[in-house]
């Protein structure tokens, strides 16, 4: 009894759910003898085509949010991983404490000082000391936070806003500080030839070539800046000049033999050369690199 | 052999964009069976298209972000013109309009490198077309906002928005914080004295989460979480229309035929449609007194359900997040602080229409971004989006700089 009487509700559920889609039947194939005379969807062709597209829409709604969360994942995973290839990637140089050698990687611009939120810390400095900032074809724009500071820019007292490029020692209360670009390179020539013999030094030692850097044209249209610098060198940048290697106490001197990291030769050895083919980079397929090949900073890869 | 370039996630989601586009658009043809009707079917997909696919053709954009922004505008139009086709036609032009307007924003930023010229002309023109509608405006609303000129009905506080944008990006980047209160605070004054209170909220809001952005200080976010505490309660003790609907926020239904009346409509709607909706052509939301503007969402909800509508939000987010990660990755603090402001203003506002729309926060007039109808909404949330795009360019230009240089030196 109660099985029939179950089976009859269903056929009559079942019945006025499926009346629409009788009518539409009806509708589209002119069963109902209308002669066809209008074109458009009857009104319940209409809500049951409507109804039915409901999931539809729900369903392509619950694609497109996965797909653009998956497609935003997708990317930040590749974000990361060219970070990861690309560790100099935002950063226009870095900044070497002298006394330990110790370097802080120098974003485009930012805050030197003792705050947390400053980008280059250092502790006992005022919470914001200096700010920077690379202007291109100038240099970095250094602006003291407090006019009653005792920053020195190459021995100059830093009373407001001055430029700084490639090898500019700053000092601060406790620090002696040396700047190291690997961008700017298109700075104006100048007086002093410290920088360019750096320069020079780096190019010939098939690290850059500053033509890359800088085009011809706008090598030539560059303003001439005066810093303080280049009025009157310093002891050190004379020193500087004549012996640019040995005085570049700066730069990362290497570790003493018995403690350097044993390298495997793999280049001296003919067997390896399969391997060193897999190594060597090729031009159109480069674009991507692979997890093998993380990199190490620029910077350093200049002192090999 | 795989083919990567089919596989691609932006391949896969434009397609299906496209998709929804056009069984949207053609149920809807099939319903009124017009020559228009057809016209969208094919009109609307293709400049989803063109503007998804070309433009990151033209110069490096961030093609998930453009695929969000089109399919929420392509959404709009769609929804417009359900409810009132002419209207629909009209937001589908400024859906063309705002795509040009946005490629020109993303060009300002993209060769824009020396902003201080133009930053006192353009906080000069932004106070004058924000003073234009206490001079010749029209009220709506409760508001004095919309002003007409030669014909052509705007919103200046609209436009302001993306003046706002670059004004504090680039004052805050030059730690000008007083110069960057100072604009903003004479923006809300004009908007407090044009009692135009909800693009007041976000006006306030973008520029206290710019200046933490900036100076990572807790203490302007304190004060200025205390300001927007005691500026609620001078604006609720000021106006009357602002006791009203903090009123029909807490019990809409105390006066449900009258200053509650839009409300209770709205929360009807949204009930009706339940998890699934009522099926597009079939919503009954007309009886909502500003269902193309301020109660958009409502009608989606009607007519595609409770499922889409979250799906809807869930898109809203995931721009947002895109446009965090945008501001991240910006080398540079001008473009960060324009990023995060764009990706602030979106979200704010977003924020505060639909959760006025659910009764989660008193209702205020802003529009839906992308969404509601109206020429000033879209085409200025296009060119904020521009201005994010423009950022995002500048973004990617720095990476592939990078990797040509990391090349250059594998080759040395």
């Amino acid at each position: 009894m109660d099985c029939c009487l179950r089976m009859q509700t269903a056929i009559f559920y079942v019945s006025i759910r499926l009346q629409p889609c009788f009518c539409c039947i009806y509708d589209i194939m002119d069963l109902n003898g209308n002669g066809g005379s209008e074109e458009r969807l009857s009104a319940d062709a209409f809500e049951l085509v409507s109804l039915g597209t409901r999931y539809w829409f729900v369903l392509l709604g619950l694609i497109i949010v996965l797909r653009a969360a998956r497609w935003a994942w997708h990317d930040h995973r590749s974000y990361l991983h060219t970070l990861r290839s690309l560790p100099d990637a935002g950063y226009i140089g870095e900044i070497v404490n002298l006394d330990t050698g110790v370097t802080q990687a120098l974003p485009r611009e930012g805050v030197m000082g003792s705050g947390k939120a400053c980008d280059i810390r250092f502790k006992g400095l005022r919470r914001r000391e200096l700010l920077y900032e690379l202007r291109e074809g100038k240099g970095i724009l250094l602006t003291p936070s407090h006019e009653n500071n005792q920053i020195l820019m190459e021995d100059v007292p830093l009373s407001r806003h001055d430029y700084a490029l490639h090898g500019t020692r700053l000092s601060f209360p406790g620090y002696s500080l040396r700047m190291r670009l690997f961008e700017g390179f298109d700075i104006p020539k100048r007086e002093v030839t410290s920088m360019q013999e750096d320069a020079g030094y780096l190019q010939s030692s098939g690290d850059f070539n500053l033509e890359d850097y800088a085009s011809e044209s706008s090598y030539q249209q560059m303003p001439m800046i005066p810093p303080a610098m280049a009025s009157r060198p310093t002891q050190d940048q004379v020193q500087q000049a004549e012996d640019p290697i040995g005085q570049m106490t700066w730069v990362y001197a290497s570790p003493p033999a018995d403690q350097q990291p044993d390298i495997p030769q793999l280049w001296a050895d003919a067997s390896n050369d399969d391997v060193n083919e897999a190594f060597i980079p090729q031009a159109p397929e480069a674009e991507r690199i692979t997890e093998s090949h993380v990199r190490r900073r620029r910077s350093q890869r200049h002192e090999k | 052999m795989k083919n990567s370039t089919a596989r691609h996630p932006a391949n896969l989601l434009i397609s299906t964009i496209m998709l929804f586009l056009f069984s949207a658009f053609l149920l809807l043809a099939l319903k009124d069976f017009e020559a228009r009707g057809f016209l969208m079917v094919l009109l609307v997909p293709l400049i989803f298209f063109v503007a998804t696919v070309f433009i990151p053709r033209l110069f490096p954009a961030d093609q998930l972000l453009l695929c969000l922004i089109n399919f929420l505008c392509a959404l709009g139009v769609l929804v417009l013109y359900r409810m009132n086709p002419k209207q629909g036609l009209d937001q589908a032009v400024n859906y063309g309009i705002g795509v040009f307007a946005m490629i020109l924003c993303i060009l300002f930023v993209r060769f824009i490198r020396h902003w201080k010229p133009m930053i006192m002309i353009l906080a000069l023109a932004s106070l004058l077309l924000m003073a234009l509608p206490l001079l010749f405006g029209v009220e709506r609303n409760g508001a004095r906002a919309w002003v007409t000129l030669l014909g052509l009905g705007f919103q200046p506080s609209e436009l302001v928005k993306v003046a706002l944008l670059i004004i504090e990006a680039y004052l805050l980047s030059q730690r000008k914080i007083v110069w960057a209160g100072s604009f903003a605070g004479l923006c809300l004054l004009l908007l407090m004295l044009q009692k135009d209170l909800g693009t007041a909220l976000i006006y306030y809001g973008v520029t206290l989460i710019m200046v933490f952005a900036a100076t990572r200080s807790y203490l302007y976010l304190g004060l200025g979480a205390i300001g927007a505490a005691a500026g609620g309660v001078l604006g609720y003790n000021m106006y009357s229309h602002v006791k009203v609907r903090v009123r029909i926020w807490i019990d809409p239904w105390y006066d449900y035929s009258g200053a509650g009346y839009q409300i209770v409509q709205s929360l009807i709607a949204m009930v009706n449609g339940g998890v699934w909706g009522l099926g597009l052509g079939l919503g009954n939301a007309y009886e909502i007194p500003a269902f193309t503007t301020d109660f958009v969402f409502s009608i989606i909800l009607n007519e595609f359900g409770l499922i889409f509508g979250v799906f809807v939000v869930l898109i809203y987010v995931l721009l947002f997040l895109r446009s965090i990660a945008v501001a991240m990755r910006s080398g540079s603090r001008v473009n960060t602080l324009l990023a995060l402001g764009a990706s602030a203003l979106i979200a704010l506002q977003t924020f505060v229409i639909i959760g006025g729309n659910i009764k989660l926060i008193p209702l205020t007039g802003v529009t839906l971004p992308f969404i509601s109808y109206g020429g000033s909404s879209l085409i200025s949330s296009l060119c904020i989006m521009g201005l994010l795009q423009g950022v995002a360019s500048i973004n990617e230009d720095e990476v592939k700089v990078d990797q040509a240089l990391a090349r250059a030196e594998d080759f040395a």
